[in-house]
């Protein structure tokens, strides 16, 4: 691997490390409630029941958790914050190791293969747009940045992989 | 490939620097992970409090506007949404002698000279809430099938207003053998702000009233809007 080369992973990791944690705890999604006709009533009985929830992708994995998603909330987490994160450090060790002529590992083969599964989150955002907009009532969500950070993390990331996975010497 | 004589030759030439190549690809392995964190405590840290307190500061800016005075000649929807009373009677007296509860408190709206509202009564207690709307929920089911929201606005009366007339509201302690005045406010109509109409008062002889929070709402607004401005907080 090249000096230029590496240099340029190593700044696009540290773009993925960024935009990953600043996705992680950013706004991500805001959900404003509405009940069509009746937002008016439960506005009056229920003063703050609509109010306008905002969550981050790691609030709303703890919100899942603490409404009875346990499940989901691990299954996010797992993909979306542990494992992003552990791709990011294999890929540097792999950055790493082929600049310094170490022999790379076979975690970054694999890094290459599992990145797909990191968009699961956007996957589930994605799902839960759809499935809110189309409840009755006017219900809206909407995004916020965290979201396009962690995009942006992931495919930069996938981005990596894919020159990383191709700067490996024949043989190795 | 550089890559490729390294591999070839450190095995047997020096296991030093390969050991220290191996550190410092550990050591790689941890810049995004530290990266990623030093990423979430600047957010955390001097982003977000920022960011809230702009956002704090748009909201106060782009806030409700100010209320406006009633328009003489429109009709209004007007309704004691919030009454207190002092823990003493008009000129000092134990409110329910004998049974030692709080008060049971009502109210009248008088215009014109007559009563144009009474409302129900709220059991024992020194500040009493009425919602602006309620709803037959029996009638509603199991009667026309159908409910009108408007009918549903029904926990106050509609004045008409015009300079120089007033609203007196009197305030009732309802007991056993009918109903003690625990205090009266006039009002001028023409001077009642649209919305929330806030009123302290002191103590008295005839006064017993210490806190009314009075509703006012321009009743030709589609009901839709009428909900949200008597259901804002």
């Amino acid at each position: 691997m090249t000096g230029g080369r590496a240099a340029l992973l190593g700044g696009l990791l540290a773009v993925a490390a960024v935009t990953l944690g600043l996705g992680l705890v950013g706004p991500c999604m805001t959900v404003i409630p509405k009940l069509g006709e009746l937002t008016g009533w439960v506005e009056i009985l229920r003063p703050g029941e609509l109010d306008p929830t905002h969550y981050s992708l790691l609030s709303g994995i703890n919100a899942m958790r603490l409404h009875g998603s346990p499940g989901l909330a691990a299954l996010l987490l797992v993909f979306s914050v542990v494992f992003p994160a552990l791709k990011l450090a294999v890929m540097a060790w792999g950055t790493a190791a082929l600049a310094l002529g170490v022999r790379p590992h076979a975690a970054v083969a694999v890094t290459h293969h599992l990145g797909k599964f990191s968009m699961l989150d956007v996957m589930v955002i994605g799902l839960l747009v759809i499935a809110i907009k189309g409840l009755p009532g006017g219900s809206e969500v909407v995004l916020g940045w965290g979201v396009y950070c962690f995009a942006v993390s992931v495919v930069v990331g996938l981005v990596v992989s894919i020159l990383l996975h191709g700067s490996r010497p024949r043989g190795a | 490939m550089p890559y490729r004589e390294t591999l070839s030759t450190s095995p047997s030439t020096s296991p030093r620097p390969r050991t220290r190549g191996r550190l410092l690809v550990w050591l790689a392995a941890l810049l995004p992970l530290l990266l990623m964190a030093a990423a979430v405590y600047g957010y955390l840290v001097w982003w977000k409090p920022d960011a809230d307190a702009a956002a704090a500061q748009h909201t106060a800016v782009a806030g409700p506007p100010a209320p406006s005075v009633v328009t003489p000649g429109r009709d209004y929807y007007v309704l004691v949404r919030t009454l207190e009373v002092y823990p003493t009677q008009p000129g000092g007296g134990e409110w329910d002698r004998g049974g030692g509860s709080a008060p049971d408190l009502w109210y009248q709206l008088v215009w014109q000279g007559k009563t144009v509202y009474e409302s129900d009564t709220r059991d024992d207690g020194f500040v009493a809430l009425w919602d602006p709307i309620s709803v037959d929920v029996r009638e509603a089911l199991i009667g026309s099938g159908t409910l009108e929201l408007g009918s549903t606005l029904n926990q106050g009366a509609i004045v008409n207003v015009e300079p120089g007339q007033s609203l007196e509201v009197i305030v009732y302690d309802s007991d056993p053998l009918g109903r003690e005045h625990a205090g009266s406010v006039t009002l001028a109509l023409d001077a009642l702000l649209e919305g929330e109409n806030t009123f302290t008062f002191e103590q008295s002889q005839t006064q017993a009233v210490k806190r009314m929070v009075l509703l006012v709402t321009d009743t030709d607004q589609p009901v839709a809007n009428l909900l949200d401005a008597l259901g804002a907080p």
